[in-house]
């Protein structure tokens, strides 16, 4: 049976309101400062006219609108040269600490040091998983591929966060999400 | 490496609380309610029978024209205006978008292409998109009244080369019908020594276009020039040295 106009109004509001803040906060790390906003209202749009589309369950449709945000902020990259990948930015590091974060803060420095030389396929995986929150199977489907190859692509972006740290050894406990 | 995954969660840069109810969220929402879910993606926005509307009072370089006149009649374009003025971050996202969808169904398509110009008089917008590689296109859409949303679009094979104090159209011509009213306008690329526009109407006075990018864009409601009777389009244009010129648009 056809859904009605109301139906079909009411299953998008929901939506919108259940995962709105998700989705500003994603593009919050991925575009310009002031942008989010509008990467967001240009992917609710698309999301509105493919509704039929949306995943019936609340996280896979999560997942399927980061991956509308991901496709809308690479196609306002694409013109000069077409971009696979969508690069993530950090928080900038206070340099103004008590004694007792110092530790906290020397890592952070470190770790945006070598956040700036991950490729930005190595940054988005590690990113979905780290910051996003997403299990393996979600960012998968965000960046459009295998949850295997999503979890080899983590692997290796790992690897190079922990080379571009150029210290510790490897957990053997380190465990992979699920 | 627990601990620096946790540090690395320390830098996000996203705001804790969002509010899916502030005022932003809710216009946003709300224009997005407005537009028609249904055209765009499952039906062809653009129809053949409407295409017999403009032909033989437009002119244009392109391969493809596409029409898709208004639903409101008469009053379409009131609330026009001679100078035109930006676009709200909401109007600028959906007629960006908009102006994609509806290009979809013209050839070359608009895909991977960037946002050259963005400009509104009234209720509607003119978009250009530049590229991917030498293919241009354009769209006029009305970005305030969704439940009335129309427009048009054309896509250019191929990016001339322009000389520095060059004109060049991409389109020109009037558009529309007895019952819906004409639209005139004039799209396309202005030279790099070129910072001003101005047409001046015999209905309406002086029109100053939009200047950006290598591009310029104008339009005025009503039948001005284009048709069988084809004649010169006269502007002045401002040089980036302060100086003034007459010059004819040509197109290309």
């Amino acid at each position: 049976m056809s859904e009605q106009p109301e139906q079909r109004e009411a299953r998008f509001v929901a939506l919108y309101e259940a995962t709105y803040a998700d989705l500003v906060r994603f593009a919050q790390r991925r575009v310009p400062e002031g942008q989010a906003d509008d990467t967001v209202a240009e992917a609710f749009l698309a999301a509105w006219r493919r509704l039929d589309d949306v995943p019936a369950q609340l996280p896979q449709a999560r997942a399927w609108l980061f991956g509308i945000v991901r496709n809308t902020i690479l196609n306002s990259h694409r013109g000069v040269r077409r971009q696979q990948a969508v690069a993530v930015r950090l928080a900038e590091v206070t340099t103004t600490w008590l004694p007792d974060d110092a530790e906290l803060v020397a890592r952070q420095v470190d770790l945006a040091r070598a956040w700036e030389q991950l490729s930005a396929v190595h940054q988005e995986a590690l990113a979905l998983a780290v910051i996003d929150d997403l299990p393996s199977r979600e960012a998968a489907a965000v960046l459009g591929i295998t949850s295997v190859a999503y979890r080899i692509r983590l692997s290796r972006a790992r690897n190079a966060l922990r080379g571009h740290l150029g210290h510790r050894p490897t957990p053997v406990t380190e465990r992979q999400p699920s | 490496m627990k601990d620096d995954y946790a540090a690395l969660k320390a830098l996000d840069p996203a705001t804790a609380e969002v509010d899916p109810h502030s005022p932003r969220a809710q216009a946003s929402l709300e224009r997005i309610l407005a537009t028609d879910p249904s055209y765009g993606v499952r039906r062809p926005r653009f129809r053949r029978p409407l295409m017999r509307v403009v032909v033989g009072v437009a002119a244009v370089t392109v391969a493809a024209l596409a029409v898709f006149v208004p639903r409101s009649g008469g009053d379409a374009y009131a609330g026009w205006t001679s100078a035109p003025f930006g676009l709200s971050p909401e109007e600028y996202a959906i007629g960006v978008a908009d102006c994609r969808q509806s290009l979809q169904s013209l050839q070359p398509p608009s895909e991977g292409s960037e946002v050259a110009v963005a400009e509104r008089r009234g209720k509607w917008a003119i978009v250009i998109l530049k590229g991917p590689g030498k293919v241009d296109s354009f769209c006029m859409t009305n970005v305030v009244e969704y439940d009335k949303r129309s427009g048009f679009g054309s896509a250019a094979p191929t990016h001339p080369a322009v000389g520095p104090r060059e004109v060049l159209a991409l389109q020109m011509g009037a558009y529309g019908g007895k019952e819906v009213g004409y639209v005139t306008s004039a799209v396309g690329w202005a030279g790099s020594d070129i910072v001003g526009l101005t047409y001046t109407s015999p209905t309406r006075g002086i029109v100053k276009a939009t200047v950006k990018n290598g591009f310029f864009a104008f339009w005025v409601p009503g039948q001005e020039f284009g048709g069988p009777d084809w004649k010169p389009v006269l502007a002045q244009v401002q040089y980036r040295d302060g100086t003034t010129a007459e010059i004819t648009i040509l197109l290309s």
